[in-house]
């Protein structure tokens, strides 16, 4: 009854206010081909959608504990059909994580459903999914990275789960510890896989029958390190699907890599800034576009990194 | 345009302001209060667990630490354990240990409850947190980064150099959740706000309850009762509740007491009229009785005057001819007033009438008169009656007394010894009606030519001016003597009147007149 009516009041005044302008602590981005972007505005409760201009367009979701509402979002996917796919988290009142799964809006804002939703008890030290990363791939099946799981679960867009991966934690081959994001190249066959706490990405071979999925481990790539090629928390991962490379978000050296789809380290790149956090990627028509959450913006890039643009934010 | 805003109205809308400030300015200190009791409960919280960690903490444990694939070892599982422990007790939301690269001029996490990671890198430093690091002292620091916003204590992990000189490995920070706070405030918010709606809800519900049954409908009940008052249901009462006493009761008392001696008023004063009708008719009745006209006797002059002090009379007076030369007179007062008087003074006057015409002499007419009122008035009443038969030609008079005035004769010639003379008559003179033991004698009288007599009952010396004074015989006396000789019967009287009417001044007198004259002429 108090949190209905905490919301209901909190609700009230939403709806009384003026959506914010700005972003705040942006952690996941998705790009459509009519260039519109789509941001998980975390600390705004929302998805925001920024025209081509990288002006605040429109707000998606509303604050809340309800089954379509946002209450903490993470990454960002979008399928073709525009349909959106975030992370959410919900919070009780001691910041304690009660539950978490993948919601999906329309693009007029209509929620749709929610995936994997899971409940947990404060009381109990369970184990919990934790859906950090959220990938479309072309076939418009929703892959999830599954944080403190370090589980990668695939579903059909109409909810159904097509497939689970992984879930040991560890240090080894095919083992994690913090799966945070995955790219999937459908052309080669291949499946990237952030793994944060080890520092490095593991490349796996995709195998399709239907909607049968299996993956094959391939390789790893990058360790933990500073260097060129090596990765310090890296959280983010990013496909140019015509060339086949991979820009991963390595938050904890500041920067961008850029590497071939073997996992040779083409580049690193990053705004002139002495800090910066990417907290989410995207590529898109040559540019790459990255959610920084300490800057509060969206930074677009040319694909070799070059000419960075600052998004959805006062300049 | 004059508003009308009702009584209960302008009685509840003060009310209801004050007691929902009221309730709000409770709410407001209770939640203030509150707020500022939590704030340095968390405050005295934070600053013990960061003082005990950063002096209890094993710096050996510490140095094992280094890359994010030590975060599996058994030293980080301890620390870890360690800072949860403090965590727990402390019931802070979250504890870690920082550490710098001085040559980026970075923070990294290196041991914290959360298994953030080690060297993940600290984006959010401020400069308390280099300042603990530089000072060695404890900070307050407050910042946010992606996952919240964070206020919090800062201490220094100090260690020894080979050399033996401290200086700071590490800071460890204990900090609260901003949001959690906020949760918590709104929390607060959100057990206030029911009761202050509710109460505020309750309270109005009282006061407009109150108002209604303790105010609003007493005054509709006055209202209503007025109105029957206004439709003439007079004598009209409210309700009474004898166990309450309060200012509208009292009200509703005087409502019912002023609508009870209203309609006591109201049927006094139809009766009073009523009576006052009735009292009218019984003066036209005396007045009918009373001679209209006085008959014309050769060689005399006859006037008259009665003059009532109320609606009827007691007194009256009669000119009855007897033939061409003859008249008989009669004058009388009954006693008390108005009506039983009135009633009395018919009988009388009737019963005289009615022996005038007979052969009798006015003592037998006396007599009878007396033997029939005897009999039929009360014990308690009474009539004085002067009567007299004049012969106008032999200018004589037999003249018979119950208990009148004696009349005065005056004579033409002002040289006689008693001027005016006043006619005392024969034998007993108790007024008619008192006993059947009583016979009256006639006296008879010669009178020359000029000669007047005046009858007049007890209304004209007993007249009283303003100072209780009476007009008396003395001062009638002094009038008659101060007349002319040749005065007339009417003006006689005319002056009489008058001059008892001066002596009075307008004073409210309490007896009837009636006066009559007679002159010889």
């Amino acid at each position: 009854m108090r949190r209905c009516l905490s919301f209901l009041l909190v609700g009230l005044l939403a709806g009384c206010s003026q959506q914010p302008q700005h972003l705040l602590r942006p952690n996941g981005v998705a790009v459509a081909s009519d260039q519109q972007i789509y941001v998980s505005d975390r600390g705004n409760y929302r998805i925001a959608q920024l025209d081509s201009t990288g002006q605040i367009a429109a707000s998606i979701g509303v604050f809340g504990v309800g089954p379509s509402n946002i209450h903490s979002g993470w990454d960002l996917g979008r399928d073709s059909f525009g349909r959106l796919y975030i992370g959410n988290f919900i919070y009780n009142d001691e910041a304690t994580l009660v539950h978490d799964g993948v919601r999906s809006f329309e693009p007029d804002g209509s929620f749709v459903r929610e995936f994997g939703g899971n409940d947990y008890d404060p009381a109990m030290d369970e184990p919990t999914n934790e859906p950090y990363g959220v990938t479309v791939d072309s076939a418009d099946r929703i892959w999830v990275a599954n944080y403190k799981a370090n589980r990668v679960v695939v579903y059909h867009r109409d909810g159904q789960q097509l497939a689970e991966f992984f879930g040991e934690f560890g240090n080894g081959n095919e083992q994690f510890s913090g799966i945070s994001d995955l790219v999937v190249d459908r052309e080669r066959r291949h499946v990237y896989v952030v793994d944060s706490f080890n520092g490095r990405i593991q490349e796996f071979s995709l195998h399709e029958a239907g909607d049968m999925i299996s993956l094959q481990f391939l390789r790893v790539i990058g360790r933990y390190g500073s260097n060129l090629g090596e990765f310090s928390y890296p959280l983010n991962i990013a496909l140019d699907q015509a060339t086949g490379d991979i820009y991963v978000g390595d938050m904890g050296n500041q920067r961008i890599q850029r590497l071939t789809h073997d996992g040779q380290p083409i580049a690193a790149f990053a705004p002139d800034l002495a800090r910066w956090q990417v907290f989410g990627l995207a590529f898109h028509n040559n540019h790459v576009y990255a959610a920084d959450a300490y800057n509060n913006t969206i930074w677009r890039f040319n694909a070799d990194g070059s000419n960075p643009q600052r998004l959805g934010s006062e300049q | 345009m004059k508003l009308r805003i009702p009584l209960i109205i302008k009685v509840l809308l003060p009310l209801q302001v004050i007691i929902i400030a009221t309730l709000v300015f409770a709410g407001l200190s209770f939640y203030r209060e509150t707020n500022q009791r939590w704030q340095r409960e968390m405050d005295t919280r934070l600053a013990r667990v960061v003082e005990l960690i950063a002096r209890e903490l094993d710096p050996a444990l510490l140095s094992q630490i280094d890359a994010p694939a030590d975060l599996y070892t058994e030293a980080y599982t301890t620390l870890q354990k360690q800072l949860a422990q403090a965590q727990t007790a402390a019931n802070v939301g979250f504890i870690g240990i920082l550490r710098r690269d001085i040559k980026t001029h970075r923070l990294y996490y290196w041991v914290d409850v959360d298994n953030t990671g080690i060297n993940y890198p600290f984006f959010y430093d401020t400069p308390e947190h280099w300042a603990a690091f530089e000072d060695g002292q404890r900070h307050a620091v407050r910042y946010a980064d992606e996952f919240g916003s964070y206020y919090g204590l800062v201490a220094p992990i100090v260690v020894n150099d080979a050399q033996g000189q401290p200086y700071v490995i590490a800071i460890v920070e204990a900090s609260l959740s901003v949001e959690a706070r906020d949760l918590t405030q709104q929390s607060l918010i959100n057990q206030l706000l029911p009761l202050i709606i509710g109460g505020s809800l309750v309270a109005i519900a009282c006061a407009w309850l109150a108002t209604v049954f303790v105010v609003n409908r007493p005054l509709q009940r006055l209202k209503h009762g007025a109105l029957q008052l206004a439709d003439g249901h007079l004598g009209h009462t409210l309700p009474d509740d004898q166990r309450v006493t309060d200012e509208l009761t009292d009200l509703t008392r005087t409502f019912n007491l002023m609508s009870q001696r209203i309609a006591k008023l109201y049927t006094e004063q139809s009766e009073r009229e009523r009576m006052l009708g009735e009292l009218q008719i019984a003066r036209n009745v005396q007045q009918a009785l009373l001679p209209k006209r006085l008959p014309s006797v050769a060689g005399l002059e006859v006037a008259a005057i009665c003059l009532p002090q109320r609606e009827t009379s007691g007194d009256f007076y009669g000119v009855i001819a007897q033939g061409s030369n003859t008249v008989d007179l009669m004058i009388g007062d009954v006693s008390g007033k108005s009506v039983p008087a009135a009633l009395v003074m018919v009988a009388t006057y009737s019963t005289l009438r009615a022996l005038a015409g007979t052969q009798a002499t006015p003592a037998m007419i006396l007599d009878q008169t007396n033997t029939s009122l005897v009999q039929n008035i009360p014990r308690s009443m009474f009539a004085a009656v002067s009567y007299a038969r004049i012969d106008a030609l032999a200018r004589t008079l037999v003249w018979a007394n119950a208990g009148q005035v004696y009349p005065f004769l005056i004579h033409s010639s002002r040289n006689q010894p008693e001027f005016p003379e006043y006619l005392t008559g024969r034998g007993q003179s108790l007024p008619l009606g008192i006993t059947p033991l009583i016979q009256y004698e006639d006296s008879p009288i010669q009178c020359n030519h000029g000669d007047m007599l005046l009858f007049f009952t007890d209304g004209i010396v007993e007249a009283m001016n303003s100072s209780d004074e009476m007009y008396g015989f003395e001062r009638l006396e002094d009038l008659v003597r101060s007349l002319p000789a040749d005065i007339h019967a009417q003006a006689l009287l005319d002056a009489v009147l008058n001059d008892v009417q001066d002596f009075a001044n307008h004073t409210e007198q309490h007896d009837d007149i009636t006066m009559l004259a007679v002159k010889f002429v």
